[in-house]
């Protein structure tokens, strides 16, 4: 129940993808190929006489600590992604002459899906490490040793965190935490009805594809009231745009019978389609008991879960057809975007848990390589870090994801659709030009997401 | 209340408000035949599921004794073991089937009776119920390790596609297959238990094991069978299941049994056609509500936990068991009761060892050792409740949930941890109320039940913790005690004050009369003991303690959720207490202390295989040490300390100085934690060379040794021995005197 639970947190903090933007108007498809700017390696740092200037830097190295879920018994090697990642990242930026002009070191620890342990992992980041970066822990619930931790000169600037995925509302919305792909809690937490701001491309692709004004059902992954503030203002504003019916509310104890009663109202109601934002367990559930059931559905879709071929293997044919909704390139695509390439040679695992501590990684270095640009490397400490997170403005990780500002704590606006194959591969459906993203539209819609939510 | 009245009332009351409820969130569908129809063919799957994993529970239950936790997590193996002969190795099904079910699942319930569950046959319930518990963790960690939680294990329901058409539903011929073994294991097993010599003979041993065996049945063998059946049910039920869950997640299967419990208690434990008709009602609630209602707003979690709100109203409806008359009331050694001056001086070096700790462990560390004292707070609330009184309470963080929640509404200040004292004492009577009328086993049930309503549904209101919200840090006069070292020290001075006011209470009148009435309730009522008074205070100051425990949580994090406080989490820390000792006011630190030096060697001083390992077979230890120590290792490490103080020291000292010498030697973690107990059983030896004595030589090994009293005297230890074995508590001037 609980690494159930805690993955449904997982994946609803990485669905990113189109159910609110940062207020764009134009539709334009953004995401060039591109490369993101490796270390610097100037004549500037021979010249240097490099100093320690605060905790986690020394004239020849600058250590970074990772946090993640690795040794849990419950999910052993959960994240291991995101250690191999920032570890491939480090290997990456030293090649090219490192980071400031110091060797990047990797800290790690383990943080075993425990609360206790992520708070540790904390405390020794704070300790030990210049930043946070690249982190993915489940079952963090406090965020106060990095945003009270204290600098090299004793002052509580707090410790730049720009951790792989948020978990909670807390950690989104902490002064020192910057998210690469966005947030999808509203900052500062709050409760009751509420204005949101969602994106609107999400939804014109699906009208266009299932048609004006078309019913379905909708799927989400559990219903505490912190999941439907994350969950519920994609639907609603899918709702807005015409795409009406229920919402289901998936639990991971369920067993398929239980999704009977489910099916008989999506046949009753002659769904058109099926738009899931759960784990991927739960959606297979609903595609084998609709199929069990004779139920023909025209369109499924289903949010990040699902990319993943051990949802293929899970739902064997049932795959073949079904559209998943990405807020990121897909990995296949490392022929059309250098960036994507990159992380393809240098990290072995591809999945949520790697490319979201690499992107993570990126963003860090673009704040990291500012301040060199402007104070040089000795104008590296934990605030003038945080002040170069802060003024970061679209950042898109050479084109790998749509251009996010995190200090504006707005969710990513962006989507791509691939559609699983009849060869169990992923293959891009929109938009049609591989390498772009889908970027557009933004609305508001007011409503109290525990209220908004029925079966 | 008279025993009709309660009967007639608790349904009624739940039935007038299911009516209320259906009346408020009605979805609108009509109510037709063919919904109705529906409605049953959506039930009897689920049903069949219940029933099936009931089933088992209710068989191993009757005929051993013992409530088995586990039996969700040996169909979970025995899926995965399906999964793997038929998808992974591609046997053909059949052949799997009988595989698992005949071969496996028998063998495997040999086994695992042979090697743990028998131990705890004669244990305690508690020591039994957490027995289970720890078979659980074990078959969890070794189902992680074989096959990888985060892959897929897709599996095909049995016998195909298509199916049976009712009303506009198909009833896949997997769901019907599970249909009819439900029934067919019931009628089969009822037949068992009642009409052959087998039946006969497993509910002989549990009456009276001894008497059974005069009689010529071997209980070994009747146990063995028990727990064939057992496991041929929960492989059953493992296999029905599997197909039906998304992806075959270890969890999911082994958690799904805890939903049977109502089934089980529906028919009394024994009664398999009753747990049958449980099982299809259950379902029938569950797919109502799916089918019929929409819970909206803060009422959506309540899908989730109606098997839990199922258990609950059957345990306060069903008939309770009877007191137990005739037979000893305790087959194990309790504690000697603390003197003040001990727990004064054992609160006084906790807190300079906070110190200590404080000024001298890394911060990661610190932070480990507040969280250690934290969950001993919360776990000093059990004793009185589970050591002392004997109840068995398995929703520590319920409680505790309520303090923090109190705690961090009104800021998380230190008046703030008072109300939160209060509040909790307030949920613990309320908690208590039902167990005024529920003893043993279904007091256990009902308190697994109120966790799980606790944290999937209460805790989640949106009035509870759903704002997400710093707390500001934590000063007392102006002195900040957020720092890592201060925060640590305020927790051991708590832990200390409650620990003196605890044994205060246990040396006070309220204390021996909390010990009459678990030794006999029966003998406590004849001489004037209010059992409902003395319940619910008890009961008062266990929500007070582990509130307080709850409030610190919140303080120390600054920061409370609903997350914090899961069940399962609840289960661990309460067999980490009956390990260490469940009756002394030492236990809980030791437990909490004990999970972080776990932690601390796992991550940083010996990472590697040995701790890995370490971790994946600690329950096993658990529950082996529970069964010879059923009131935990403290008192018994106490007793022998007290007995032999020098060779104690030894020990001490041979660990102590084997870590500083691998210390200074740089001695790698792993093989410097081998070293270091080696260090410390070398010392041990090394002292009975040197200062041999009868008393340190004659073990309290073997009792039965006839060499007892002949060439070697007879020691306390072998006293205890005997007590243990002839069923009686250690009388008093019974005391023997080494030579």
């Amino acid at each position: 129940m609980k690494l159930q639970r805690l993955l449904v947190v997982g994946a609803a903090a990485c669905l990113v993808a189109a159910g609110c933007s940062s207020g764009r108007d134009d539709a334009a498809v953004v995401g060039a190929p591109g490369a993101t700017a490796s270390g610097s390696a100037s004549a500037a740092c021979d010249s240097a006489d490099l100093q320690a200037t605060d905790i986690g830097i020394t004239k020849d190295t600058i250590t970074i600590e990772t946090v993640a879920d690795v040794g849990s018994q419950a999910a052993p090697g959960i994240a291991n992604g995101s250690l191999e990642a920032m570890k491939a990242w480090a290997d990456v930026v030293n090649k090219s002459g490192g980071l400031a002009c110091r060797e990047v070191v990797i800290r790690t620890f383990d943080s075993k899906l425990d609360p206790g342990e992520s708070r540790s992992g904390m405390v020794d980041s704070c300790q030990n490490a210049f930043a946070d970066v690249g982190s993915f822990t489940l079952a963090v619930a406090d965020v106060t040793p990095l945003a009270e931790c204290v600098d090299g000169a004793g002052k509580p600037t707090g410790q730049p965190q720009v951790p792989a995925v948020s978990t909670n509302a807390l950690i989104a919305c902490n002064k020192t935490t910057y998210l690469a792909q966005g947030i999808t809690f509203s900052c500062p937490p709050s409760q009751g009805a509420r204005t949101f701001t969602v994106g609107t491309s999400l939804g014109d692709y699906l009208r266009q594809v299932v048609g004006g004004d078309a019913h379905g059902q909708f799927q989400i992954g559990y219903t505490s009231p912190s999941f439907l503030d994350v969950t519920m203002p994609t639907v609603v504003q899918l709702r807005a745009q015409g795409l009406a019916g229920p919402v289901y509310g998936a639990k991971a104890a369920d067993p398929q019978s239980a999704y009977t009663s489910v099916v008989q109202g999506m046949k009753s109601s002659g769904a058109q389609f099926v738009f899931a934002n759960s784990t991927f367990p739960s959606f297979v559930q609903l595609q084998r008991e609709a199929a069990a059931q004779g139920v023909e559905v025209p369109h499924w879709f289903c949010q990040g879960a699902c990319y993943d071929p051990a949802y293929v293997k899970a739902a064997g044919d049932l795959a073949k057809g079904t559209e998943i909704l990405l807020a990121s390139l897909p990995f296949e695509e490392a022929d059309v975007n250098e960036e994507m390439k990159t992380f393809v040679d240098n990290v072995d695992t591809h999945n949520t848990f790697a490319f979201s501590s690499w992107v993570a990684a990126r963003l860090f270095q673009q704040a990291v390589e500012a301040v060199v640009t402007k104070d040089g490397p000795n104008g590296l400490t934990r605030a003038s870090v945080l002040g170069a997170l802060e003024a970061v403005k679209d950042f898109d990780a050479g084109g790998l994801i749509g251009p996010n500002t995190p200090s504006a704590h707005l969710p990513n606006l962006c989507v791509v659709a691939v559609k699983v194959g009849a060869d169990g591969g992923f293959e891009r459906v929109f938009p049609k030009e591989a390498g772009t993203l889908s970027c557009a539209g933004s609305g508001k819609q007011t409503f109290d997401p525990i209220a908004e939510f029925s079966r | 209340m008279p025993l009709v009245t309660r009967r007639v009332a608790v349904p009624v009351l739940s039935v007038a408000l299911l009516v209320y409820l259906a009346s408020n969130a009605w979805a609108g569908e009509p109510v037709t035949v063919d919904s109705l129809v529906q409605l049953v063919a959506f039930a009897l799957p689920i049903a069949g599921l219940y029933a099936i994993s009931a089933t088992g529970l209710v068989v191993v239950y009757s005929a051993t004794g013992i409530f088995n936790v586990a039996q969700g997590a040996i169909g979970m193996v025995c899926a995965f073991v399906y999964w793997e002969l038929s998808v992974n190795r591609g046997l053909p099904v059949p052949l799997a089937l009988i595989l698992v079910v005949g071969v496996f699942a028998p063998l495997f319930a040999v086994v695992l009776n042979r090697v743990l569950m028998q131990r705890l046959r004669n244990a305690p319930l508690i020591t039994q119920l957490l027995g289970t518990v720890g078979v659980m963790a074990l078959l969890l960690g070794v189902a992680a390790l074989i096959w990888d939680p985060t892959a897929s294990y897709p599996i095909d329901g049995l016998g195909g596609s298509g199916g049976i058409h009712i009303s506009g539903v198909l009833l896949s011929w997997h769901r019907v297959i599970t249909i009819v073994t439900a029934v067919v294991i019931a009628v089969a097993l009822r037949f068992v238990l009642t009409s052959t010599r087998l039946g006969v003979s497993m509910r002989a041993v549990v009456d009276n094991e001894d008497l059974a065996s005069l009689h010529g049945i071997r209980p070994q063998r009747v146990s063995d069978t028990a727990w064939i059946i057992g496991s041929v049910c929960a492989a059953l039920a493992g296999i029905l299941i599997a197909p039906e869950v998304g992806n075959m997640s270890a969890e999911t299967l082994t958690f799904f049994v805890i939903n049977a419990f109502a089934a089980a208690v529906f028919g009394r434990l024994k009664s398999l056609p009753m747990t049958y008709v449980g099982a299809v009602v259950l379902g029938l609630i569950v797919s109502f509500t799916s089918t019929f209602l929409d819970l909206e707003g803060r009422w959506t979690p309540l899908a989730g936990v109606l098997p839990a709100l199922a258990l609950f109203v059957v345990l306060l409806v069903a008939p309770q068991q009877s007191i137990r008359l005739g037979r000893p009331v305790r087959r194990y050694h309790i504690e000697t009761v603390p003197t003040m001056r001990s727990v004064l001086t054992g609160s006084a070096v906790l807190v300079i060892l906070s110190v200590v700790a404080g000024l001298t462990f890394s911060p990661v560390n610190v932070t480990r050792m507040i969280s250690a004292v934290t969950v001993g707070l919360i776990l000093l609330g059990m004793v009185p409740l589970l050591g002392w009184a004997g109840m068995p309470f398995f929703a520590p963080y319920a409680l505790a949930g309520v303090g923090a929640w109190v705690t961090w509404s009104l800021g998380g200040s230190i008046l703030a941890l008072l109300a939160a004292a209060a509040a909790s004492a307030v949920a613990g009577v309320v908690v208590a109320l039902p167990a005024l009328r529920l003893r043993e086993l279904y007091l256990a049930l009902s308190s697994i039940a109120f966790a799980l309503i606790a944290v999937s549904f209460l805790f989640v209101q949106p009035e509870v913790f759903e704002i997400p919200r710093q707390l500001d840090r934590l000063t007392i006069a102006g002195f900040d005690l957020s720092s890592g070292t201060r925060f640590l020290v305020y927790a051991c001075v708590l832990y200390a004050i409650l620990a003196v006011l605890l044994v205060a209470v246990r040396r006070s009148q309220y204390g021996r009369r909390i010990i009459a009435l678990r030794d006999s309730e029966a003998a406590a009522a004849c001489i004037g003991i209010s059992a409902a008074s003395t319940k619910a205070l008890v009961f008062a100051l266990a929500g007070a303690v582990a509130g307080i425990g709850g409030g610190v949580l919140a303080q120390g994090q600054r920061f409370a959720s609903s997350e914090q406080f899961p069940m399962v989490a609840g289960l661990a820390i309460i067999l980490s207490l009956t390990v260490m000792g469940i009756g002394t006011v030492s236990g809980p630190v030791a437990a909490g202390l004990l999970g972080a030096l776990l932690t601390a060697l796992a991550h940083d001083w010996a990472p590697g295989h040995i701790t890995d390992a370490l971790e994946l077979f600690g329950p096993a230890l658990a529950v082996l040490a529970l069964s010879s120590q059923p009131r935990g290792q403290i008192p018994e490490v106490a007793a022998r300390a007290r007995e032999h103080p020098w060779r104690a020291v030894a020990t001490v000292v041979g660990l102590a100085v084997t870590i500083v010498g691998c210390r200074l030697m740089s001695v790698p973690g792993e093989i410097g934690f081998v070293l270091a107990v080696t260090g410390a059983l070398v010392a041990r030896m090394l002292y009975d060379l040197v200062r041999p004595s009868p008393a340190a030589s004659a073990t309290a090994g073997d009792a039965t040794d006839i060499r007892l009293g002949v060439s070697r005297p007879i020691t306390s230890a072998h006293v205890r021995e005997w007590d243990r074995a002839l069923g009686v508590p250690a009388g008093v001037g019974r005391e023997v005197v080494a030579s």
